[in-house]
């Protein structure tokens, strides 16, 4: 006895649903029988979803600035920002990074060197693998209100050595610093992967 | 969906995420699935689906409904997740131009499986028992320790409550 056998008796409710209904029946039955129907997501998706989530809802990249400040101000700005901050950073600040949960062997220092010009922030990873063909690894210095700024890109395919990035803002101000996985030409915001994280007012000389 | 637990979706609040997920996730894996057959990859786009979903929740009208709007990302970040697999360019695409299921297919088993979702546990279990794995009434009474009578019953009320839930879904736009 087949399926539709088997079920014939009980699905009387639908075979007397009016004509013109019964393609639209047997797809339905088709669809109930097929697996892929029934099939349920990892458990850890859902988790990963909130995380994600929660990790982009304490922040929204503002970058339509950069096309109304002007450049000379910008550079004005940035000069400003770096004789000030020399008050309050002494040369060689260290940050841990630590890995997040998706390359969470990976881990790093980050050396704050404030200079005329910015922060240099030299990065020296451990355990980080280089960023897969396609793709590329972006620091980031974040604000607590969620505005994040570039400090500049690499893909590690020549070894850990330690790579030079560079704020041109108050890193006061944007106190935490990421490096995300991103995608060549998926444009220039953060993507969904962030790899390291730290924070510069939680880390000691 | 109510409107409150719509702005606390978009503000991200956990527990409406959490809602959103449980009522469409079903339905989103499926429908990758079917797509991608491949439950690592499928898993996958389910998760961009609805980080996708977040980030759109700012321009979508909560008076509409959500369900066509959840497949069209769905459905888009499914063919982005496979065209990337095979190297492609990331373009959008009506329809995926390889040998398998129809996109008209795709759609039913996603609206079948929202509406199996809104089941309750005890239909839903009776529908996936005759339909899935093909036991009669008496074979599911048996395996479920209950009478046929209450297996007839919930049959009844499991298919007469997924023709009106299949009757209410619209086509996709």
């Amino acid at each position: 006895m087949n399926i539709d056998d088997q079920n014939a008796g009980y699905l009387a409710d639908w075979e007397g649903h009016p004509s013109g209904q019964s393609e639209k029946l047997d797809a339905t039955r088709a669809a109930l029988r097929e697996p892929k129907t029934w099939a349920d997501p990892p458990f850890d998706v859902e988790s990963n979803v909130i995380a994600s989530i929660r990790t982009e809802s304490v922040r929204t990249v503002d970058t339509s600035w950069r096309a109304w400040i002007p450049r000379l101000a910008g550079v004005a700005a940035i000069t400003l920002i770096a004789v000030a901050l020399m008050a309050f950073w002494p040369t060689g600040t260290n940050v841990d990074l630590i890995g997040t949960e998706i390359m969470p062997q990976a881990s790093g220092v980050a050396t704050l060197d404030a200079t005329e010009s910015g922060w240099a922030i030299e990065v020296s990873l451990t355990d980080m693998p280089p960023a897969e063909p396609g793709t590329y690894y972006e620091g980031w210095v974040w604000s607590d209100d969620g505005k994040g700024v570039s400090i500049g890109t690499f893909h590690l395919r020549g070894g850990n050595k330690p790579v030079t990035l560079w704020s041109g803002v108050d890193v006061n101000e944007y106190p935490s610093i990421w490096i995300s996985v991103q995608t060549e030409g998926a444009g220039n915001e953060v993507s969904d992967q962030i790899v390291m994280r730290g924070r510069f007012n939680d880390s000691t000389d | 969906m109510d409107s409150e637990v719509f702005e606390r979706f978009r503000s991200g609040d956990e527990q409406a995420v959490k809602w959103v997920y449980s009522k469409f996730s079903g339905a989103v894996f499926a429908l990758s699935l079917n797509i991608l057959r491949d439950r690592g990859r499928a898993a996958d786009a389910t998760q961009q689906t609805f980080i996708k979903v977040w980030r759109a929740a700012g321009s979508f009208d909560p008076t509409r409904a959500m369900e066509p709007w959840i497949y069209s990302i769905a459905r888009r970040t499914a063919i982005d997740v496979y065209r990337k697999e095979r190297n492609g360019p990331t373009v959008e695409v009506v329809d995926i131009a390889e040998p398998g299921p129809s996109m008209d297919r795709i759609w039913e088993v996603y609206q079948v499986r929202l509406a199996v979702d809104q089941l309750s546990d005890d239909e839903r279990e009776v529908v996936r028992m005759s339909h899935f794995e093909g036991f009669t009434h008496p074979e599911i009474a048996e395996r479920l320790d209950i009478p046929v009578g209450t297996v007839k019953s919930r049959s009844h009320r499991a298919h007469k409550n997924l023709l009106v839930l299949l009757a209410h879904l619209e086509e996709p736009s």
